[in-house]
């Protein structure tokens, strides 16, 4: 039995501190953190701690049956149909989906300096990518644990947009765990989500760890072909 | 049968429960779309109404929640089919129900599931257009009343409501569903609600959905302490879990009922159930809840304004209203205004906000000017990026309407006077879209000379806004300030007049203080004095500059002195650190060059200004060309290296920026302030990310390419339309996602067929080399100095 969690409210209020600067420099566009001056270094900080207060992070997930039938993922009623999708699932027997924002008030956040202040936006900008993943890594560890204590494990998260699972998945995902209304992610008739800081993931359940590839809260990159990539963690 | 709105605040009246919990017991499967079982199975949905009925609800809420134009678009139905069958049903329920006298239907209006701009892609007009069709057909159909719920964007329901009040004549129930930190999820606080639906006039409010009633009671014990209207709670049945696939939620009946009742005792005026409540729980509810007296509630007699995250209390402590976005007497602001650079309005209103104001006025009437267009056009935008409540400053009535329609939030409003002509025009806007309006001591005999003729006109625009149901909690007043250089008895009438109004009209007070020292030198002087004794004499929101040091010297002062500043807290906090800053700067030790390149923006303007005061420079031209450029060349070649990364860049375009708006009064008629071209960006249909185009904007304009910047999600024909208009040579596309280049690519094959002699050069994350030649663009530019490179060798400015 697992509880569809709504609202953060076990996010403790600082969660954003744990956040890697390097990371943020990183998703701006600094390379290297070398050379940088002490004032990036020092609005990279203020950046995180900034969205980190604009952000109103909500997530929920829910778990669903699955079946694997060549390139068709079935989860719950809704047939997925991607190849790196099935490959990634091979060997689970159940999935959790999965979603989860920082809220739209990082939107605004961004918004207001790209008025102003083009270069701390990007900083900005930087910190929210990071934090999103930060705030899905640790929603994904607790998930995780909870798993863990009956004898499962979790595969690394699996986007839409990730190999050939394709970004118009969104809607069937949002819409089976009515993320509007817990969340507030909506998707645009465009197919894009807003708050723009929003993932939405597939997560395979399984009884057999893997050891030589990722895990759900950490290492999801594993699975990605694209090795030469500058974001790529593993 | 009685109206519902007769028996609200009589008694507590109760609400059904869940629907969608019930559908789910019945064996609705999840991805069908509930609504169109009132259609394909009319008496199940009935069957439920009727165990609500039963179970002694008194509001049918009807199976409308998405019946929407827009979630209906492929199920083969309109909203009218579905609506009419939905209240068909309630209201075959309600004829099989016993004393059916006091049983009523809710015309049910749910999120449309989509944000709206600027926080997503729908506009405020097309989900106007979604709420209104549905309250239409409610209405024709029987329904009672319309319940707008579980809504988390104050501007989706703005839209909502006045769709609903404009297309029906029934009484409007609002409910927001809110999380354990007080909040909606785009971060508005139960003041910011309750600003916004009193101003609206709604019938009564509340929460809904969210959480259980446990955790939901600090929210609605909030919303008891200021809500003037009566107050709804329908909370869900604890938390959702999940055990074998199924949802469930975790509070039974019995404790429902017991956690409702502690609610009720809040002066509830009416109570139900969201997700996962059952007739069990209602009729559990209704056991321990009838005899509970309801009481509407006072008028809490609060006078708040609102953005769409906070509500600002007036009349409390000392306010700050930001005068500076007023094109009066301002030669930059008017250009702007001119050349429609809203960015430069925005920028105005980020530095007011950050140098301490707490409102900002917004003014852009000017001869020449489309006032309505324009003033929308700062107010949406200004609220797309600003968090402050505004004030919509205005004479002109059309403006002012359309302003306040599309505001989101309760506005201050500038103003109404004690002319006839002008309360007939204002007072009905008020009270249609809600807001605080400012009364000018002025009536069409001009304006009194003394005290007691300024607070009897008060007092007649007060008495006259009664009369539209404005209660005087919305008016304050603007005792006029008058030069006291050509008047001088002009500052005591204006402290008396203050004095007076506060005293014996008991209302709240506004000023605009800088006034007082029109043809006087050094203006800041009087101004700060002024407005010290304007605050002593009792002025709640003072219009003033916040950038000025002297006024804010007084504000911070004043705090101080009066009790507003805990432990002086924030005076120390402000003058600490200014003397920390104080510090000398490193202005004279480095060249301008240098600062560029290190993109120092403050000191880099600095040095331009002692550059320019010291009659260092004969032509401002030689800055340009000796220090400006070469500094942007450095920095660029960097960035083309890899040794300079994007915020560096972009902090050195910024530098040269904050250098060249130094310089451009100077340039100003001398021709050398002549723009290299103009280009237009645009992020393509259908994709909302637009920081991207954003950057390459900064960087063009850095290199005097003039951008005309059409936004993002921009149609090819508005694209088209632009080149045509203002005979374009080069045009910038981004998109970010693979399913958006498909419309960056139907762009380039329009723009090709209508205007092939255009240069098309595009950019973003999945376009590469190879598939930006694909689907027909001149040049991809990788980045956003690769843009500025190919339009200079479009445009032959290498």
């Amino acid at each position: 039995m697992h509880e569809i969690r709504q609202a953060s409210e076990s996010t403790p209020d600082q969660w954003y501190g744990a956040a890697d600067i390097n990371e943020v420099l990183r998703y701006s566009g600094i390379r290297s953190a070398e050379g940088c001056n002490e004032s990036i270094i020092a609005d990279a900080v203020r950046a995180v701690e900034q969205v980190g207060q604009a952000a109103l992070p909500k997530v929920i997930s829910r778990e669903c049956s699955l079946s694997v039938n060549g390139s068709v993922c079935s989860i719950d009623d809704i047939a997925f149909v991607s190849r790196s999708l099935s490959e990634h699932l091979a060997g689970c027997d159940k999935a959790l989906l999965f979603a989860a924002t920082l809220g739209s008030g990082v939107d605004m956040l961004i918004s207001r300096y790209s008025a102003v202040r083009m270069s701390y936006a990007v900083m900005l900008q930087g910190a929210a990518a990071a934090l999103i993943e930060l705030y899905c890594d640790m929603e994904c560890a607790k998930l995780e644990s909870k798993y863990g204590n009956e004898g499962q494990y979790l595969r690394p998260r699996f986007s839409p947009g990730y190999g050939d699972f394709p970004l118009e998945y969104q809607h069937a995902l949002t819409e089976r765990l009515s993320a509007y209304k817990y969340t507030g992610i909506a998707v645009s008739s465009g197919g894009q989500m807003t708050p723009m800081k929003s993932v939405t993931a597939v997560i395979g359940i399984s009884s057999t760890r893997r050891s030589s590839r990722g895990s759900c809260a950490s290492g999801k990159c594993a699975d990605c072909p694209n090795v030469g990539c500058m974001f790529r963690r593993v | 049968m009685k109206k519902i709105t007769e028996l609200l605040g009589k008694r507590i009246l109760f609400f059904d429960g869940a629907m969608g919990t019930m559908l789910q017991g019945s064996g609705l499967k999840a991805g069908e779309l509930p609504e169109l079982l009132n259609v394909t199975h009319p008496e199940l949905i009935t069957s439920i109404h009727k165990k609500y009925y039963d179970a002694g609800c008194n509001i049918a809420t009807v199976n409308t929640f998405g019946a929407n134009s827009y979630k209906l678009k492929d199920s083969g139905y309109l909203p009218e089919q579905v609506i009419s069958a939905a209240i068909g049903c309630a209201k075959a329920a309600r004829e099989q129900s016993a004393n059916s006298d006091d049983k009523f239907i809710a015309m049910d209006m749910g999120p449309i599931g989509r944000l709206i701009e600027p926080m997503g892609d729908l506009s405020f007009d097309e989900a106007y257009g979604l709420f209104a069709e549905m309250a239409a057909c409610g209405e024709k159909a029987g329904a009672d009343l319309i319940l707008i719920e579980t809504m988390g964007a104050t501007y989706e329901v703005k839209a909502a409501v006045l769709a609903a009040k404009e297309n029906t004549s029934l009484p409007v129930f609002v409910t927001f569903a809110f999380d354990a930190s007080g909040k909606t999820f785009t971060g508005a606080d139960c003041e910011a609600v309750a600003a916004m639906l009193e101003g609206l006039r709604v019938d009564a409010y509340g929460l809904n959905c969210g959480l259980g009633p446990d955790e939901l009671y600090p929210v609605i014990s909030q919303f008891s302490e200021i809500s003037s209207l009566p107050l709804i709670f329908n909370p869900n049945a604890g938390l959702p879990k999940q055990k074998d696939g199924v949802t469930y939620f975790d509070v039974d009946p019995e404790a429902f009922a017991a956690s409702m009742q502690k609610a009720a005792g809040l002066g509830l005026s009416v109570m139900g159930g969201c997700c996962g409540t059952t007739p069990e729980h209602m009729s559990a509810m209704i056991r321990l809840c009838r005899d509970i007296p309801a009481r509407r509630p006072a008028d809490k007699g609060i006078t708040m304004v609102s953005s769409y995250t906070h509500a600002v209390r007036i009349g409390q402590e000392p306010l700050i209203v930001g005068e500076r976005i007023n094109p009066t007497g301002k030669k930059r602001f008017k250009e702007a205004l001119r050349n429609d650079e809203i960015s430069y309005i925005l920028g105005e209103g980020i530095a007011q906000q950050d140098a301490g104001a707490q409102i900002l006025d917004v003014n852009v009437g000017m001869p020449g000017i489309d006032e309505p267009a324009m003033l929308v056009k700062a107010v949406t935008r200004l609220q797309a990026v600003i968090d402050l409540p505004l004030q919509i400053d205005t004479s002109n009535t059309e403006a002012m309407e359309q302003a306040l329609r599309r505001y989101n939030g309760k506005p201050l409003i500038n103003s109404v006077s004690g002319k006839e002509e002008s309360m007939r025009a204002v007072f009905p806007l008020v009270s249609k879209y809600g807001g605080t309006v400012v009364g000018l001591a002025l009536d069409d005999s001009g304006i009194p000379s003394t005290s007691e003729g300024r607070v009897a006109i008060a007092r007649k625009i007060i008495e006259t806004a009664a009369e539209y149901g404005i209660s005087r909690k919305d008016i304050i007043i603007d005792g006029l300030t008058l030069t006291v250089s050509a008047e001088p008895e002009s500052a005591n009438v204006t402290l008396e007049t203050l004095r007076r109004v506060k005293k014996e009209l008991g209302v709240c007070t506004t000023l605009g203080v800088s006034n007082i020292s029109f043809g006087l030198p050094k203006r800041e002087i009087i101004n700060a004095v002024f407005y010290t004794c304007a605050l002593n004499a009792g002025l709640d929101c003072a219009i003033i500059n916040p950038k000025s040091e002297a006024m804010m010297n007084a504000y911070y002062s004043y705090r101080a002195l009066c009790g507003f500043d805990t432990a002086c807290g924030q005076y120390i906090a402000r003058y600490n650190v200014m003397t920390e800053a104080a510090a000398p700067k490193t202005a004279e030790t480095i060249s301008l060059k240098a600062a560029i390149v290190s993109g120092l923006s403050d000191v880099s303007a600095s040095i331009v200004r002692d550059k320019l005061t010291s009659g260092d420079i004969a032509d401002p031209m030689e800055i340009i060309k000796d220090e400006l450029i070469p500094a942007l060349n450095e920095v660029g070649d960097g960035f083309e290296k890899g040794t300079v990364f994007l915020p560096q860049l972009l902090m050195s375009a910024e530098a040269a920026k904050a250098s060249f708006e130094v310089l451009k009064e100077l340039l100003a008629g001398s021709g050398s302030n002549e723009k290299i071209g103009r280009v237009i960006l645009a992020t393509v249909k259908d994709d909302i990310h637009d920081i991207g185009k954003n950057i390459v904007k900064v960087l063009l304009e850095n290199y005097r390419f003039e951008v005309l910047d059409l936004g993002r999600d921009v149609p090819a024909e508005t694209v088209l339309e632009n080149v045509q208009k203002y005979n374009i040579k080069a045009v910038g596309l981004s998109a970010l996602m693979t399913t958006t280049v498909v419309r960056m690519e139907e762009t380039i094959r329009l723009l090709r067929k209508e205007v092939p002699h255009v240069k098309i050069f595009v950019g973003g994350a999945v376009l590469t080399e190879d598939y930006a030649m694909q689907i027909g663009a001149d040049a991809y530019c990788r980045d956003a100095m690769a843009s500025v490179r190919y339009c200079q060798k479009i445009f032959g400015a290498e």
